[in-house]
């Protein structure tokens, strides 16, 4: 049976709690080590004890190539063209020879292995760049940050290179920036390599990784629809639909009983962009330019983005058709911003006017923010208290910054506000420490 | 793991096969093209991968290029162009078609920029980019405006053309290579 993986630290309180069970005789001797056995901390070990020796084996590997570039460069001028061309290719044959005895000798060496997956990564750029210098070879950034890509996501699955990956979503956000081309589908060549790493139960690395793909993929959705597209104005609730698809997959995917922020990438940034995108539709102007703009052409990018909008809409009622025993009022809360993305859709293509959908917008944001606090005193969660502390703030300074409110109430109301978030949390650990005292009285 | 192995080494294969494709395909179009003169004008810019460069602009691109008889054509569309010579020897486009040209006259293949069907449209002229070190390139710049300002003077790039493509082989002032042009320059101020 696979083993569980932990970390160092979890391993020790487990193994401390467990001995104090067998001294207490909850548990039996045999009972704790069978308890223990299903628990490993070889992957996270790996992981951590690894993770600065081969952020500087990365960086001495990026600085070396670098140097060694500049250094040719230094003198290319004086080279002829044969010997420049060699030059060209040699960072990339280096690269190889160091990513085949990686992956060929020492397979089991984090190190080595990220090292020249890392080094590969940049060889190739550096030899398609000398080349293009040596030749005088015209072509666009667009093209030669593709050819790039395609020549470097391989490195990812054969060298299984964590850094790789990174990089990837880096240089895949850039290309998104330059063109209306639906380059973030680039994105999806990575979801192969995410879902090898849940199935061994690699969490530590696998968390890591969503967040670069979850947070890359979405600003190059944002990215690849530019001014002139129809879309453009469509956007923010297009992209408010996919943030609740995203809350909804986390929920899924790591259960509704995994509160930790950073442990489930894609339910936190589902409900950051959630929380910001319907506070910005609390204020005037975006509903009143929501229109689809129809002077402007479809292109097949446009088209895939109407597709995803479509494609999230659908993963939320399936997500709520499934689950709908264990949703509580947090997920119900989160799921409601989908009629703010609905009405800001289609709303003023059938001229609702702008105020009721400002109204119901602030309306949402108050009653959610307040739902959100009162449940993270419900479950003793202390984030999602302040979480919910952060949006109602934010709502309420909005709405000052709106009106003409006079500057030495508007600095009342930020005195209040900053007084509200330290007696909250004061209140709350004063709550928090009474708790087991007077549990241990009962 | 033998599987992987081999994948890697067909990896290495293509990697190596991109640089070394834009390699054969520049010598061909460079030792069998044919060689066309575009008049030009070199602005010293920066790129983040491949250092300094200086941008060409050509004369030829100032005005527009009509659309032959029977093509229809559009901004930003991947046309042909007919290339020509003018009087003195320098390149001309003679006209923009959608249709692969069939006949003995050399073409390129590229992106309209903006214009009208009825007046013809300004082009993207591809090869824009003359590669030069750090110290080179804006001495290029500079020593070929000057020159331009106090003597007009021939400034032009050698370009060789074959099927549609094109390579630059040297940037040229008054029949001399840039770098000897800059050389000379360099012994005249001694």
């Amino acid at each position: 049976m696979d083993t569980k993986q932990l970390t160092k630290k979890q391993k020790h309180w487990l193994e401390d709690e467990s001995g104090a069970w067998v001294e207490q005789g909850i548990i039996e001797p045999q009972q704790q080590a069978r308890i223990l056995g299903q628990y490993s901390t070889s992957h996270a070990e790996n992981f951590y004890s690894s993770w600065s020796s081969l952020l500087l084996i990365s960086l001495g590997a990026i600085l070396i190539g670098g140097g060694v570039i500049l250094l040719i460069a230094h003198n290319w001028e004086y080279f002829g063209k044969g010997t420049r061309t060699v030059l060209s290719i040699l960072p990339l044959i280096l690269a190889q020879a160091l990513a085949w005895y990686s992956a060929r000798y020492k397979p089991q060496v984090a190190g080595l292995r990220e090292a020249a997956g890392i080094l590969l990564f940049f060889a190739v750029a550096a030899s398609i760049a000398l080349i293009s210098q040596t030749y005088h070879i015209y072509g666009d950034l667009e093209s030669f940050l593709f050819t790039w890509l395609v020549l470097t996501i391989p490195v990812l699955y054969l060298l299984g290179s964590a850094g790789v990956l990174i990089l990837i979503c880096g240089v895949t956000l850039w290309l998104c920036g330059l063109e209306r081309e639906p380059y973030w589908l680039l994105y999806l060549l990575l979801l192969p390599y995410l879902y090898g790493l849940y199935q061994q139960q690699r969490h530590i690395l696998f968390q890591t990784a969503l967040w670069f793909v979850v947070i890359g993929s979405s600003f190059s959705i944002i990215y690849s629809v530019r001014w002139n597209s129809p879309l453009d104005d469509w956007m923010v609730y297009i992209f408010l639909s996919l943030s609740v698809f995203y809350y909804c997959l986390g929920r899924w995917v790591f259960g509704f009983k995994e509160y930790g922020f950073w442990s489930n990438p894609l339910s936190s940034i589902g409900a950051l962009s959630v929380g910001t995108i319907s506070l910005a539709l609390t204020t005037e102007s975006l509903y009143r330019y929501s229109r689809l703009n129809p002077e402007v052409a479809y292109t097949f990018n446009d088209y895939l983005i109407l597709l995803l909008l479509v494609i999230s809409i659908l993963g939320i009622v399936l997500f709520v058709w499934k689950n709908l025993a264990q949703m509580t009022i947090t997920e119900w809360g989160v799921l409601a911003s989908m009629v703010l993305a609905i009405w800001g859709l289609f709303g003023s293509q059938i001229n609702i006017p702008e105020i009721p959908f400002i109204i119901f917008a602030n309306l949402y944001v108050l009653t959610a923010s307040i739902i959100l606090m009162w449940q993270g005193i419900n479950q003793h969660r202390l984030m999602l208290l302040n979480g919910g502390l952060l949006w109602f703030s934010f709502l309420v300074l909005f709405r000052f910054f709106d009106s003409d409110i006079p500057f030495a109430l508007k600095g009342v109301v930020f005195i209040l506000i900053g007084s509200a978030f330290l007696a909250v949390n004061i209140w709350y650990n004063k709550k928090m420490k009474q708790q087991p005292a007077q549990e241990e009285v009962a | 793991m033998k599987l992987k192995l081999v994948l890697l080494l067909s990896l290495f294969i293509i990697q190596l096969a991109v640089p070394g494709y834009m390699i054969f395909e520049q010598n061909q179009i460079l030792s069998e093209g044919s060689v066309y003169k575009f008049k030009t004008r070199p602005i010293d810019p920066y790129d983040p991968f491949r250092g300094r460069y200086v941008t060409l602009t050509y004369a030829v691109n100032q005005e527009r290029t009509p659309v032959l008889e029977g093509a229809e054509i559009d901004s930003e569309q991947w046309v042909y162009v007919l290339l020509g010579t003018d009087k003195e020897g320098y390149a001309t486009l003679e006209g923009l078609t959608d249709q692969k040209p069939e006949g003995e006259q050399d073409y390129l293949y590229l992106e309209t920029y903006w214009g009208s069907q009825a007046e013809g449209y300004r082009v993207k002229l591809p090869f824009n980019r003359y590669y030069a070190s750090e110290k080179s390139a804006p001495a290029i710049e500079t020593a070929v405006w000057r020159r331009q300002r106090e003597n007009v003077e021939d400034v032009y790039a050698v370009i060789r053309v074959l099927n549609g493509k094109a390579a630059i082989e040297e940037l040229m002032v008054n029949e001399l290579p840039i770098r000897e042009y800059l050389e000379s320059q360099q012994e005249e101020a001694n």
